[in-house]
């Protein structure tokens, strides 16, 4: 059975990679939310079939912790401070955690972009529904123009 | 003689191997969802309930958790054994779907939460159905 060391790691890639979930969801969310014009920051269209804006914010905000944890480890080693040093991993652990989560979803959306036959509607397109009109299917209202599955 | 690459750029590897394998799963998924339409709404297509992702995102996450498992209940016994090889592999193994479990788990947590969120109604659109009951589901396109 694992050891407790080693489930205390777990949980703390875990709650990094939850973090860099709860991010991406909370973004989309308000994507699906707000009607906006085009494509506003963050959700900047960088060109097919580069990820949107947003989802490279969540990639990049899971670098810092990475970053800092590892020079606070080092720092740690140096002056020979076993707390600064345990906190240092933890952090980059946590940090990690989150590049487990953001990396492989960069990869993915960029490949689902890349395949999708369907162009991306805009944020016109989606209130309105434009180009791909409303056909309701038996007394079950259906969604207008969903493109990707969730 | 080249250097020795050290045990945590290893162990990193492989977990990132673990969780890109997972998102290649729910890629390829998503992908045939995408290329026939005649597909959805059957299995793995389907939702165990409305609130809760695809049959196939759960496909995703139960994959590494076999893995892990499989590596755990390995290394346990190479352990006892002292088979240090085997221990080594299935440790390997280990991370492997630990990685996996980093992305998946989060994956469904992620798409739970953003299929449950309000969104937004689509212009033209009914507002509900034949007896005057709010819509269910508002159209929606969902952003990646």
């Amino acid at each position: 059975m694992p050891e407790q060391k080693e489930i205390e790691d777990f949980l703390t890639r875990f709650g990094g990679a939850l973090t860099g979930a709860a991010e991406d969801a909370l973004l989309e969310s308000y994507f699906n939310y707000a009607v906006m014009p085009g494509h506003p920051f963050p959700y900047v269209d960088l060109g097919y079939p580069l990820p949107f804006g947003d989802d490279l914010l969540v990639g990049g905000l899971s670098i810092p912790p990475w970053v800092i944890g590892y020079l606070a480890e080092e720092e740690g080693k140096k002056r020979g401070d076993t707390k600064m040093q345990e906190m240092g991993k933890a952090l980059k652990k946590f940090g990690e955690g989150d590049v487990f989560y953001t990396v492989p979803m960069l990869i993915k959306n960029m490949l689902i972009r890349a395949t999708n036959t369907v162009p991306m509607p805009t944020q016109q397109a989606q209130v309105t529904g434009a180009g791909r009109p409303y056909q309701p299917q038996g007394n079950q209202p259906q969604p207008v123009s969903m493109v990707y599955k969730l | 003689m080249p250097e020795e690459v050290p045990k945590e750029v290893v162990e990193f590897l492989t977990r990132f191997g673990g969780a890109t394998t997972s998102a290649l799963e729910e890629f390829i998924f998503d992908w045939y969802w995408g290329q026939h339409p005649e597909a959805r709404n059957k299995f793995p297509f389907v939702r165990p309930l409305p609130q809760l992702p695809y049959v196939s995102d759960l496909i995703v996450f139960g994959l590494p958790i076999s893995t892990w498992i499989a590596g755990v209940l390995v290394h346990d016994d190479a352990r006892k054994k002292g088979d240090s090889k085997t221990a080594e592999m299935s440790k390997a193994i280990e991370e492997f779907g630990e990685g996996g479990v980093l992305y998946s788990g989060p994956m469904l947590v992620h798409h739970t939460a953003v299929l449950n969120a309000p969104k937004k109604a689509a212009v033209g659109a009914p507002a509900g159905g034949p007896s005057g009951q709010p819509a269910a589901q508002v159209p929606v396109v969902y952003k990646l």
